[in-house]
């Protein structure tokens, strides 16, 4: 692949055509590169086996995580899929694919980033409201006007509402997760 | 002077040189005030303090909607009947609460919404009036289905009714177009009330608006 480039790296085995290997094999220094990754792409394999294996991961990533590794084999040793999905889908050449699909997939991503910043923000405004009201109710005494409740019975129920509405949609996702 | 159900709750975010002022004058015309510390820096809660004034202090600056929000859970408890939203930086008249309210004691509507263009008594800027307040209506608008006379104005009084519906998520400035949808998705009844505004400074600049589509923006898509 180097020489194919137009470097010049001097290798010098692999000047001669290749390294004599076991079963009679020349290894090119073109094959250097995809051996390399391929032995790598095994590896996670394994250790994302592994993972699923100890529970710490889904079914779903699992099956997600091996389909990707495998088609990054299969594209590492036959780069000419590449091309072939492209002419699939009316696309001139594999990089032009690889670069669409990016684009789309990081738009994704970054709208799925948006979302839980806001989830985050609305968290948090959660979690100082209740402590700031908290705090108001300890003072009781020091305001100017005495019969102060903050017995609020419509936010108290209100809140009922939505604190038993989201832990039944915790614990329903809890389980769906589990599964 | 004002009905004893009316609680007037004011956001305030590091207002220490406007606050007391502030303060003073509105205590002329009902003691049931409710200050909301945003995460101030400053003496603002002291101030409050100073002068018997009810202060809820937001640990960190969480933005003007959360404020009001916070705000109207504590007056809710408090059995307000009547809640204005009035501003800290002394710009608004206590004077106009009355007449705020008296739409809602009428049983006329449910929410009042000041405006600075239904007189001229309001002397604002033109560069603020066509570029940033005219789009601001439009997208109102759009995103609403409401058409104002002004887009933005803080001063506001909701019945209890409409403060039980209303329940803001926007933590920004965004949430004055959130009351807006809510009054559409609830229909409620609201109103537009003449006030003045005296001006100091100039406001929600061209980047604060935008800022204001693109969390509108996001919560739609969410």
């Amino acid at each position: 692949m180097l020489h194919e480039c137009g470097i010049g790296f001097p290798l010098a085995p692999f000047d001669k055509g290749g390294i004599e290997a076991p079963l009679g094999m020349t290894v090119t220094n073109a094959m250097l590169i995809q051996i390399i990754l391929v032995i790598f792409s095994l590896f996670v394999l394994a250790k994302v086996s592994l993972r699923f294996r100890e529970r710490k991961i889904s079914l779903k990533e699992f099956i997600f995580w091996i389909v990707f590794w495998l088609a990054v084999m299969l594209v590492v040793i036959l780069p000419e899929t590449t091309t072939l999905a492209a002419n699939l889908v009316g696309v001139g050449r594999g990089s032009d694919l690889a670069v669409y699909l990016s684009v789309v997939v990081l738009f994704y991503l970054v709208f799925r980033i948006f979302v839980k910043l806001d989830n985050i923000d609305a968290a948090i405004t959660k979690v100082v409201r209740k402590e700031a009201l908290e705090e108001v109710e300890k003072d009781k005494s020091s305001f100017a006007s005495s019969s102060v409740s903050f017995a609020a019975e419509a936010s108290k129920d209100r809140k009922a509402l939505e604190d038993r509405s989201a832990y039944t949609k915790a614990s329903e996702d809890r389980e769906k997760n589990r599964k | 002077m004002i009905d004893n159900k009316v609680w007037v709750v004011i956001p305030a975010w590091n207002e220490e040189k406007n606050i007391g002022r502030v303060l003073g004058e509105l205590r002329k015309f009902t003691p049931n005030i409710l200050v909301v510390d945003d995460g101030s820096r400053d003496r603002t809660k002291e101030i409050c303090h100073e002068q018997g004034i009810i202060c809820i202090s937001h640990r960190i600056n969480r933005g003007q909607g959360a404020a009001l929000e916070t705000g109207k859970e504590a007056a809710l408890g408090l059995g307000a009947e009547i809640i204005v939203h009035f501003d800290s930086d002394g710009q608004m008249k206590p004077e106009e609460i009355e007449r705020m309210v008296a739409p809602i004691l009428r049983g006329e509507a449910d929410i009042t919404l000041g405006s600075r263009f239904l007189d001229d008594r309001t002397k604002i800027p033109w560069t603020k009036r066509y570029f940033i307040l005219f789009p601001a209506k439009i997208f109102n608008w759009i995103f609403t289905g409401i058409w104002l006379t002004d887009a933005h104005c803080g001063f506001r009084a909701l019945s209890r009714k409409a403060a039980l519906a209303i329940s803001l998520k926007q933590d920004g400035m965004a949430h004055a177009t959130e009351i807006l949808e809510q009054i559409y998705e609830h229909r409620l009844r609201y109103k537009e009330v003449p006030v003045e505004i005296v001006y100091h400074r100039y406001g929600q600049g061209f980047r604060g608006g935008l800022r204001i589509v693109k969390n509108l923006l996001i919560s739609r898509i969410k």
